[in-house]
């Protein structure tokens, strides 16, 4: 760190806890933690053929890149080995299909680490996620190639492009609306297809299983908090299970709900992004329950099939208001001077 | 009258959009095209041009208790001119420019001038002030078609340039892709105003 | 401030006045001089939209709205515009629906049999290269121009999309938006007869 002049010393009320925990150690935790999900993806999407895997290095590789670029170029320290650009590429791949041409990853990484992070004063200052800024400029810039999904099991080639076996995710075949999509929905995909992630989808949002074990190992090494994803999660069920259509058995459609699509890919490793969401618990709280609430609300009246984008990144901008107004909690301090102090 | 000064104010240091931020409604809206800039462009330095020369010919007969609804009328009355004009000879312009000829009528850049420059000002001062600053509208609006129009649809003036294989970027011609593109012109604007009050300082200091 | 009285009132009402005359004074001549160019142009541009429906050398004459027409169409979910008689027999129906990212306005010819014999896209705003593609009559997922598909259906609210439509991928809302318009048509021109 060379910005000295804009460092500000930031000390909360003590006692102060020494942490060994720095962001490279963060970083590489989260890295493992997607390991899961990419094999799976790897292996679901062409059996074993690449294309899944080489996208997400390529992208990792162009944020880094960037990273390197932009700070070079503006005479800037660099710090591409805390390994944030890294996450950055590999969450960017895991929102994209698999199909997605190289050179769209080279665009959307550029917007996500030189517009989104670094204009904005580099790691920690960025008020988005730029993962999902990036994805969203895409999906904005080029909304066919974005929304063409693969089948599972069908093959596509790591160079160059081929005639794709397209499949509808299950989400787009749940917005028809009503029983009759849902139970046609159940015909296509079984519950099991969604947690092994036989589905169509982006690389990495396909199987529940994978995306499970890598938020228990996040929470696991204290990594994440569970407020942020169990708000998350917890209001989408329950609104799904409110809102179950007519003739269809509400628990079987809250699975649905919960499975299908990136909520689980957002809840647990876009959403709790440190430098986008609230400080305090309870702040993480309303974070989750607002991300749900909006998440439902464009699965349900949107003209896009899936919210989980748009629902974090419009949270994100709630961020600051939200730290605003639900103050970290001094610790030790009787509980009226501790109110006294939050009303300062 | 100091033309030169006019003339950078209008184009550069006191630009309507960029530095006075007025009429970026329609700024955002109809730069998808060069086509469309041009045709913004052009009826707004005729309309801002003759509104200007008339408010300050007028100057000292409104009386200034209803001098705004006074210059309403004049650049309403203006602007339905032009409206009507290119309905009759340039159909295809008029409908792509669409909502926003009318709203020429209360786009501040207008209203912003006839109050602030030709009702204190001679006609000539006024009539120059009027083109400068279209002008300076105009070259905003041309900068932010030329990228919009050029990466949302791979052609400038409707001729293609980028090739065939070149993948549209759907975005820049979306309102977000005018935002964006607004936004990083706003920024550049910034940053070399600036860079030129730094150096104009350093040199003020090495005189002394 | 000035004193309120008689003689400033009488000024300042009329300088305003004097200025409104002129400038309705200046428009009176420009519009003397557009009126009729306009109205060329707009016929002419009503009479493309309307050809592309309707067999080569066919006469539209333009119908008044009742209110049981308007009722019917929107009972399909689309806004009834403007109504032609064509002089093949069957009607030209103007209507206006929702699509993903706006109103779509488009023309539906009906012969005398109830079928439709073309649907024409006069204005939207549907996303470039997603709902553009059903604007511009590109190939649906089968392969076939979308909008030629509605050519000899028949039969108000038995048209639907994944039914008997077959959507553009990625573009069902908008496909959909269509498939609105053509019901309503076809429900306007069976309430006509």
């Amino acid at each position: 760190m060379t910005e000295y002049k804009e460092l500000k010393l930031i000390a909360s009320s003590s006692p102060h806890i020494r942490s060994d925990e720095d962001t490279r150690s963060i970083m590489l935790d989260v890295i493992i933690a997607l390991l899961p999900a990419l094999l799976m993806s790897v292996y679901r999407f062409g059996n074993w053929n690449f294309r899944a895997l080489t996208v997400t290095a390529f992208s990792a590789g162009c944020c880094v890149l960037w990273e390197w670029l932009y700070r070079k170029l503006m005479k800037k320290s660099n710090m591409i080995g805390d390994l944030s650009a890294v996450v950055t590429g590999m969450l960017l791949a895991l929102v994209c299909p698999v199909t997605v041409p190289y050179w769209m990853i080279a665009v959307g990484s550029f917007f996500s680490i030189v517009v989104v992070k670094q204009l904005y004063g580099g790691i920690g200052c960025n008020f988005l996620n730029p993962a999902l800024a990036g994805r969203a400029v895409l999906v904005a810039a080029y909304a066919g190639p974005m929304t063409r999904w693969l089948a599972p099991e069908a093959s596509y080639p790591v160079l160059g492009s081929a005639d794709l076996v397209t499949a509808a995710t299950p989400l787009a075949i749940l917005k028809e609306g009503g029983a009759d999509a849902f139970a046609a929905l159940t015909q296509t995909y079984t519950a099991g297809d969604l947690f092994l992630g036989r589905i169509g989808g982006s690389l990495g949002e396909t199987s529940a299983l994978m995306l499970l074990l890598g938020g228990a190992y996040l929470l696991v090494r204290k990594v994440i908090s569970w407020h942020i994803p169990a708000a998350y999660i917890g209001t989408v069920a329950l609104v799904s299970l409110l809102a179950a259509p007519a003739g269809v058995d509400p628990w079987q459609y809250v699975t649905y709900q919960l499975f299908a699509g990136g909520l689980l890919l957002g809840a647990i490793f876009m959403a709790t992004d440190y430098a986008t969401s609230p400080v305090t618990k309870p702040g993480q709280l309303v974070f989750g329950a607002g991300c749900g609430l909006l998440t439902c609300f464009i699965r349900h009246f949107g003209s896009y099939p899936e919210g989980v984008c748009y629902s974090i990144l419009i949270m994100n901008c709630t961020t600051w208001l939200l730290d605003k107004y639900i103050r970290p909690v001094i610790y030790g301090a009787p509980k009226k001077e501790k109110k006294e102090a939050a009303a300062k | 009258m100091n033309v030169k000064k006019q003339f950078t104010d209008g184009l550069l240091t006191q630009n309507p959009v960029l530095v006075q931020l007025l009429g970026m409604c329609s700024t955002l809206a109809i730069t998808t095209s060069v086509m469309n800039g041009l045709g913004m462009g052009v009826s707004v330095i005729i309309i801002l041009t003759l509104s200007n020369i008339f408010i300050s010919l007028l100057r000292k007969i409104i009386p200034n208790e209803v001098r705004i609804a006074c210059y309403i009328i004049v650049i309403a009355g203006f602007v339905t001119c032009v409206q009507l004009l290119l309905k009759a000879f340039l159909p295809e312009l008029d409908k792509s420019l669409g909502v926003f000829i009318p709203l020429i009528v209360v786009n501040c850049i207008i209203l912003g001038r006839a109050e602030s420059f030709a009702s204190k000002n001679a006609v000539g001062a006024s009539a120059l002030d009027g083109i400068f600053q279209g002008l300076g509208y105009t070259a905003v609006l041309l900068v932010m078609c030329f990228f919009r129009e050029l990466l949302g649809a791979g052609t400038l003036l409707g001729v293609r340039i980028l090739p065939e294989s070149y993948t549209n970027m759907g975005l820049m011609t979306l309102p977000v892709g005018g935002f964006l593109c607004l936004g990083a012109l706003i920024a550049a604007m910034q940053w070399a105003m600036n860079r030129a009050a730094e150096k104009r300082a350093a040199a003020e200091k090495e005189a002394k | 401030m000035k004193e309120f009285t008689a003689r400033f009132a009488l000024k300042v009402a009329g300088t305003l006045t004097a200025i409104a005359l002129a400038v309705a004074a200046l428009l009176g001549a420009v519009n003397h001089i557009t009126a009729d160019p306009i109205a060329a142009r707009l016929a002419e541009s009503t009479r493309v939209a309307l050809s592309a429906v309707a067999p080569a050398g066919t006469d539209f004459t333009p119908l008044e709205l009742s209110e049981e027409a308007v009722a019917a169409a929107a009972a399909q979910g689309g806004t009834l515009k403007e109504l032609y008689a064509m002089s093949a027999g069957g009607y030209a129906v103007k209507v206006v629906t929702s699509g993903s990212q706006g109103n779509i306005e488009m023309i539906v010819g009906v012969d005398e049999t109830g079928a439709i014999t073309g649907v024409s896209i006069v204005d939207n705003a549907e996303t470039a290269g997603i709902g553009s593609k059903v604007m511009e009559n590109l190939p649906n997922e089968a392969g076939a121009p979308v909008l030629d598909q509605f050519i000899g259906l028949s039969g108000a609210g038995t048209l639907a999309v994944k039914k008997n439509i077959i959507p553009v991928t990625g573009a069902t809302v908008s496909t959909r938006g269509v498939t609105a318009g053509a019901n309503a048509a076809l429900a306007v021109a069976e309430l006509l007869g």
